[in-house]
């Protein structure tokens, strides 16, 4: 072979191995062709022209990029500050808009959520911010964020806004703790007066049952007497009618000795005791 | 050998005829120094080589200028520090490098229009009206600042404005210090509403119970009362019967039933021996 047959074989090679584009998965390759992007390459291998004809630069549409914006304080629709840090992930889902769009995609970026996110916390009073206010918070600027991005064509896709910290500046965050103890002592309160009332009632409901109950006895043993009484009575006057002087007497007998046989006797005549007892 | 040489510099010189203008560039060609092409469109390009045509780039890819943090007063002379960002990209470059030559000088100029146009729109309008927690409020840039800053951007310096934006409202360092005391104030109001709310509630609670205790007694006490009359009746007809059946011998009997009953055990009683109790033992058998 000759030298100049060797030359062009090499000079093939060298064309062959020049064009070879190897693509990642994740990544594409945005050729361009004479400085004007001509297509992409998806992952595998691909072929452009040697340079100085194509060039191919790699772009990743898959990783998932983060940009965090520090701590930031903004102004509240009721005029109260608060501290907000933000994360932002995202990605490049378009490839050749990304190329061309944005001369700095990080910083602009940023700039376009603190946007969204500003407007959006001054429509907002800081109690329902801080309480209920973070998940709609995070939606809408992601919302906002990406029409944006969208109208200047960007190539960029936002993942996701995270309210990483959202809170009162430090000079008043001990005011706003209160009101948070505030609020738990407002339940104590009502807690302990109910705790009051599951002890008081049971307690009176038992009070009154007693009184109840001695009530109860007390009829009961005024109904048993009465009728005991009234029995004997009946009895005492069925012997009284039969024989009355002698009933009345042995009556009045029995009477006399049972008060002798307790109490303590004594006689007395014509002003002088006499002791029978003893 | 004079055939190689010529090659190259055959070669050398179409090279030099040769240009691209890539996707992400403007550019505009001079000669001797005088804007004479544009070009917007990328691709392969040809020239007249160096010194007669130049060929001049500009990045033609949307361009963030933040715009350095402006003090501005509304209508209601409140301070507000407002930060802004503009995006902007080279749409015009012969014009563009008339006007401004570099992106630096053209960031200045904007810069500059911006924080002009921004204090003089805040300072007719009212901060309240700018702010609102119930989420309608006007918009905080004046709807014509864009269109005005397109306006100058296209004819004055080759440049397309794609947007204005406010990148972060605050305030003034000294005028936070009274938001920090008014937010204390409102922080503290509101601790007390529920402190106060907690023993309002507490004591409502408290009292609706005693008042419920004192209902139970009283209602229990009534019934006792009732039951107590009832029993005691009963028995004051039974023994208003008993009477009836015999009165005299009826209170014979309950003489003697009270007299067992006051004289216990211990008891001290003292008779007359005159009396009818030793009247057998006096008088004898007679």
């Amino acid at each position: 072979m000759s030298a100049r047959t060797w030359a062009a074989a090499g000079a093939l090679a060298l064309a062959t191995v020049t064009s070879a584009v190897f693509v990642d998965s994740g990544d594409v390759a945005v050729v361009y062709r004479f400085g004007a992007i001509d297509r992409t390459l998806d992952p595998g291998l691909g072929f452009r022209a040697p340079w100085p004809i194509e060039r191919h630069v790699i772009v990743d549409v898959s990783e998932v990029r983060r940009s965090e914006s520090g701590p930031v304080r903004m102004l509240t629709g009721d005029t109260n500050l608060v501290d907000i840090d933000l994360a932002i992930q995202y990605r490049i889902d378009d490839p050749i808009a990304y190329q061309v769009g944005l001369a700095d995609a990080e910083q602009t970026l940023l700039s376009v959520v603190l946007s969204t996110t500003s407007d959006i916390i001054a429509t907002v009073g800081v109690d329902a911010l801080l309480t209920t206010g973070r998940t709609q918070l995070q939606a809408d600027a992601e919302t906002a964020s990406q029409a944006m991005l969208d109208r200047y064509q960007t190539g960029i896709a936002i993942d996701a806004v995270e309210v990483r910290e959202l809170v009162p500046p430090p000079p008043v965050v001990d005011a706003f703790n209160d009101v948070s103890s505030a609020r738990g002592d407002r339940e104590t309160l009502a807690l302990s007066a109910e705790a009051y009332r599951s002890k008081r009632l049971p307690e009176v409901r038992g009070e009154a049952n007693e009184m109840l109950e001695q009530a109860r006895t007390h009829a009961a043993m005024i109904a048993a007497r009465s009728s005991g009484e009234i029995a004997q009575f009946t009895q005492l006057l069925d012997a009284k009618r039969e024989a009355p002087v002698a009933t009345r007497v042995q009556l009045w007998s029995e009477a006399a000795e049972a008060i002798g046989q307790s109490a303590d006797v004594h006689v007395l005549r014509d002003e002088t005791e006499i002791a029978i007892d003893d | 050998m004079t055939r190689s040489l010529l090659t190259i510099a055959a070669i050398l010189a179409a090279f030099s005829c040769v240009y691209t203008v890539n996707a992400r560039e403007v550019a505009v060609v001079t000669f001797f120094g005088k804007p004479i092409h544009t070009i917007v469109e990328p691709g392969l390009q040809l020239r007249a080589p160096w010194p007669l045509h130049k060929v001049i780039r500009f990045d033609s890819r949307t361009q963030l200028l933040t715009v350095e943090p402006t003090e501005v007063l509304t209508r209601d002379k409140k301070n507000l520090v407002v930060e802004t960002f503009v995006l902007w990209k080279v749409s015009d470059p012969e014009r563009f490098l008339e006007a401004v030559g570099t992106p630096e000088t053209a960031e200045t100029q904007l810069s500059d229009l911006v924080v002009s146009r921004l204090a003089a729109a805040l300072g007719g309008r009212e901060f309240g009206d700018l702010m609102a927690d119930t989420g309608t409020k006007e918009p905080m840039l004046p709807p014509d600042l864009l269109p005005g800053l397109s306006d100058i951007g296209k004819t004055r310096l080759g440049i397309d404005v794609v947007d204005v934006q406010l990148r972060h409202i605050g305030l003034p360092l000294q005028n936070e210090q009274s938001i920090y005391e008014r937010m204390r104030a409102e922080r503290s109001r509101i601790a007390k509403a529920y402190r106060s709310e907690g023993e309002e509630r507490a004591q409502s609670i408290r009292a609706e119970a005693d008042r419920k205790a004192a209902e139970i007694l009283a209602n229990a006490d009534k019934e006792a009362m009732g039951i107590r009359a009832r029993a005691d009746g009963t028995a004051a007809r039974i023994y208003a019967n008993a009477y009836a059946a015999d009165p005299d011998f009826y209170v014979f009997m309950r003489k003697l039933q009270t007299a067992k009953t006051l004289l216990e055990p211990g008891s001290v009683l003292v008779v007359d021996s005159e009396g009818p109790l030793f009247e057998a033992l006096t008088t004898g058998v007679e």
